[in-house]
């Protein structure tokens, strides 16, 4: 009797597999054909291309389900993916399996205005939430990103706005959480966890399980639904800008402690010169102008309310914070130019301008981490040390950008009145530069090692939009926790089919 | 096997530093949110095939990794490839939300795509095989025989081009010359020209194809001898301005054209010349059409050619006649499916992205949808079920009055 070759078998289970997937989605919306595959096989991440050996895109809860059962009863991986632009490697299958397109889930399922809070499906982008919110005066907290993230998975991912210095990161607006599991039941958390009760607690009936999913990359299962909190839409807004032309960030910082503790700033964070002018303009040598005529170091407040009177009488407020502590606005006439370019709404003042960075080289790296605001100055000063030595040999005599590479590196994003910071320093990388990438790489692997040796911490597994290669770095750090995770890991998921190799343990197979 | 060369024209070279530099934000999927009004949720997809099959591969971003598999070697043509290739409609809507924030422009990649299959023997489809073995024999992709090409313009009294010298050619294009449905259309517009009094002519049988067809089906080489045959027929007409109806001849005409060499006449399309003569006072609509209208912007018009407010103008100048946007229009509008040969080769596709056009038509509130591009106006109007669907010309005829 003829015996199958392991790559036959493999490709029989394929088959086997992807038959069962179509009469439960239907024929048209499962594929393993490479050219599908090869599309969920790489984003903007160092994360090496890996390809799923099937794509499956289910529109129900109870597809979602039948295909989680399925991926068990084969032993196969299962990846989930909403939006599919995660930028650190987060959707790309470390084992192969299937990859969970859940893009035809996005719709919004309820609007609770009186509650202030909004239900939705895994594939619900902020552009379409945030105009459906706002005819109705509401908005959701919004990440630095471009319209097209999710908001589902960028709430659970800790999705960072200008806003977190008042509301915090994603995870601080999660209500509840609608999740299949990898043995194909249904999980929820918070409020919802009790048949019957109102969605309007954040805690479930504790000790709280919502926290083990939080940033968790569907490790544990896959995320189908969320209500998460929304806000009333301030009808007013005024922007200011506080200047610093220095390159110490002490100042920075020490306005920061003033500011952000105070309740009248909706939104305030701080961005360099080059980063500022980046985001304004579509054009290079539009950026380079700007970039001269620009502060150093800029602080954006932006102070709102129902009424012109009530933002006024926030903005006063700030004035004379500043007066007391001689801190220096903006002129008005380059404010004002300013506030032209970025005429836009509320809810995407940096939304969609963020995609310009790529522009730069194609690709951009963050190093985004978690820090108390005292320590920003000398981790900043040590990153541009860093940086000078990885990248000051480059010859800038023909550099054809605007900008040399590092002085496009500082946002500065204070959480909760200031209690801590999330830092993102970034760097500029082109993946069609084999040079580029390995100098990219080097200087990633020593950023993370200097980050964490100067007390920054990684709040999400894959260790910031450099990818999971690096955040694995922080893992050893993580002894007893680390453990735990594992274990838990374990006891959710025996067979390790969800988002296997995502938690980047050293471990074991997770 | 990678399946690039090392020939420098080989279009994966052409593309292959934007294949590996795309950034998966997806800003290619959607129109540009913040800059028209953005109310329904429903008519927010810019890529209609991405839209239908859902697949990344069917979207922009998916084609750069298809593009980089392709370079790398890791993955070869399939059926299911040449599908997410070909149900591109090349309607740029790509182009027109990512090149702003990114300085990227995914359409390149899509049409190095198409040219690289032609090279490598995976196509011109079959369906599309037979608009290029029409061109080649007939001189158009209709299979209409050469002399009729100008049965058109029979006992219309319009100047032969090829005889007498007038500052205008009228250059009628291969879809309105042939299809029984347009050539009304065309005697319309030719005939307000005459109202308005410019002197023009036309080339009748003599006319030759842009070569528009094949440029957007990928075969480039088939594009460029037509292009030559054509721009040798032009040149020495004497023409100083050559104006079109159609949409993707004007686009060909002139966007493509010098690319390839001088013009020695400037490209205007229909729409910008009767605008003009409107503005003049040499065409005047009276007759009231009461009619709430929406205008379908047609890619090669709009989004290739920037011509956004010509039509707008013909219709807004008809008394009555109430002009109503759809969400998603002008640099944002949604394509009508019939482009880049994809009306032929997937006709159920096209027919599906002309009936999402027609419903967000009629979620505008409008009775009637006017169009300015041959391929738009039969597309949308077999997949019409009741929505009128107009040319603007046609419009504009009737408010004129005495068949134009």
């Amino acid at each position: 009797m003829a015996t199958r070759t392991i790559d036959e078998t493999v490709e029989a289970t394929i088959r086997e597999v992807v038959k069962k997937l179509g009469k439960v989605v239907g024929e048209d919306w499962v594929s393993d054909d490479p050219a599908i595959l090869i599309g969920y096989s790489k984003d903007n991440s160092f994360e090496a291309a890996k390809k799923p050996h099937i794509v499956v895109l289910p529109e129900t809860t109870e597809e979602v389900q039948e295909i989680v059962r399925i991926a068990d009863r084969y032993g196969m991986a299962v990846q989930p993916s909403s939006t599919a632009i995660n930028c650190a490697g987060g959707c790309i299958p470390q084992r192969g399996g299937i990859l969970l397109d859940l893009r035809r889930m996005d719709s919004i399922l309820d609007i609770d205005t009186e509650n202030m809070t909004v239900t939705i499906q895994p594939a619900v982008r902020f552009g379409v939430a945030q105009n459906v919110l706002r005819q109705q005066g509401f908005y959701a907290i919004n990440p630095s990103g471009p319209h097209t993230a999710g908001v589902a998975p960028n709430h659970m991912d800790k999705g960072i706005g200008m806003s977190a210095n008042k509301f915090g990161v994603g995870t601080d607006h999660i209500v509840s959480m609608t999740f299949v599991m990898p043995n194909g039941e249904i999980l929820k958390t918070g409020s919802a966890a009790l048949p019957g009760a109102d969605r309007v607690c954040v805690e479930g009936p504790g000790p709280d399980l919502s926290g083990i999913f939080h940033s968790s990359m569907g490790i544990f299962g896959v995320l189908v639904e969320m209500t998460t909190q929304i806000y009333e839409w301030p009808d007013v807004e005024i922007l200011n800008v506080m200047q610093f032309e220095t390159e110490d960030l002490n100042p920075v910082i020490d306005c920061f402690y003033d500011v952000t503790r105070e309740d009248f700033a909706n939104e305030c964070s701080h961005l360099q010169d080059a980063y500022f002018a980046w985001f304004m303009t579509e054009e290079d040598d539009e950026a380079a102008a700007l970039v001269d005529l620009l502060p150093r170091n800029n602080i954006m407040v932006i102070v709102g309310g129902e009424t012109e009177q009530e933002a006024r009488l926030k903005e006063d407020q700030l004035k004379r914070l500043a007066e007391r502590e001689g801190y220096e606005f903006m002129t008005p006439a380059l404010l004002s130019m300013l506030s032209e370019l970025i005429d836009i709404p509320y809810e995407c003042k940096v939304l969609q301008v963020t995609m310009r960075v790529t522009r730069y080289f194609g690709s951009f790296q963050v190093v985004w981490f978690n820090t108390s605001l005292e320590r920003v100055p000398e981790l900043h000063k040590n990153y541009q040390r860093l940086n000078a030595r990885h990248f000051g040999d480059t010859d800038y005599r023909n550099w054809e950008k605007a900008f040399q590479p590092d002085e496009v590196t500082v946002y500065t994003q204070p959480l909760e009145f200031g209690r801590s910071v999330m830092l993102e320093l970034d760097f500029f990388i082109s993946f069609n530069d084999a040079e580029s990438v390995k100098r990219g790489l080097a200087f990633g692997y020593d950023a993370i090692s200097m980050v964490l040796d100067d007390g920054g911490l990684f709040d999400r597994p894959y260790g910031g939009a450099t990818g999971s290669s690096f955040g694995s770095l922080q893992t050893p750090r993580l002894g007893t926790y680390n453990e735990l995770l594992h274990e838990l890991k374990a006891d959710i998921d025996p067979r390790n089919i969800m988002a296997p190799g995502r938690l980047t343990l050293p471990l074991g197979p997770a | 096997m990678s399946r690039l060369t090392r020939d420098p024209y080989d279009p994966l070279m052409q593309v292959q530093k934007w294949a590996y530099r795309c950034s998966k934000c997806s800003l290619c999927k959607y129109i540009h949110v913040y800059k028209d009004k953005y109310e329904d949720p429903r008519f927010v997809d810019i890529c209609p095939s991405g839209k239908r099959y859902r697949f990344e591969a069917f979207y922009a971003s998916g084609k750069q990794d298809i593009a980089r598999g392709l370079i790398t070697g890791e993955i070869d043509y399939s059926d299911t490839m040449l599908k997410a290739i070909f149900t591109c409609t090349s309607c740029g809507g790509c182009m027109q939300v990512c090149q702003p924030y990114s300085g990227k422009d995914p359409l390149k990649t899509i049409t190095a795509l198409k040219e690289k299959a032609v090279l490598d023997d995976m196509a011109p489809l079959e369906a599309h095989q037979v608009l290029l073995k029409s061109i080649e024999n007939y001189g158009n992709p209709w299979q209409g025989p050469r002399a009729r090409r100008g049965n058109w313009a029979k006992k219309m009294g319009f100047k032969n081009a090829k005889k007498e010298k007038a500052p205008v050619l009228l250059y009628a294009g291969c879809t309105y010359a042939y299809d029984p449905s347009l050539t009304g259309t065309l005697k319309i517009s030719a005939k307000l020209m005459e109202k308005a009094g410019v002197d023009f002519a036309v080339l009748g049988d003599e006319e030759l194809c842009c070569g528009s067809t094949a440029l957007r089906i990928g075969d480039r080489a088939f594009y460029q001898r037509m292009a030559e045959q054509n721009f040798e027929s032009l040149k020495d007409l004497g023409a100083e301005t050559i104006v079109t109806g159609c949409a993707g001849c004007f686009s060909v005409l002139g966007e493509e054209y010098p690319e390839l060499t001088d013009l020695p006449f400037k490209v205007k399309h229909l729409t910008e010349f009767l605008a003009d003569l409107i503005d003049d006072g040499k065409l005047k609509p009276g007759k009231k059409l009461p009619a709430r209208v929406t205008y379908h912007d047609p890619c090669h018009l709009g989004r290739y050619c920037g011509v956004y407010e010509p039509p707008r103008r013909i219709l807004s100048s008809i008394p009555e006649l109430e002009l109503v946007e759809m969400q998603r229009s002008r640099d944002n509008s949604w394509c009508c499916g019939a482009g880049a040969g994809v009306r032929t080769a997937f006709p159920e596709f096209a027919s599906w992205t002309a009936g999402e056009r027609l419903f967000e038509a009629s979620e505008s509130g409008a009775e009637m949808l006017a169009t300015a591009c041959p391929f738009c106006e039969i597309n949308l109007r077999e997949a019409s079920g009741g929505m009128e669907v107009k040319n603007v010309f046609e419009l504009l005829a009737e408010s004129v009055g005495g068949g134009g």
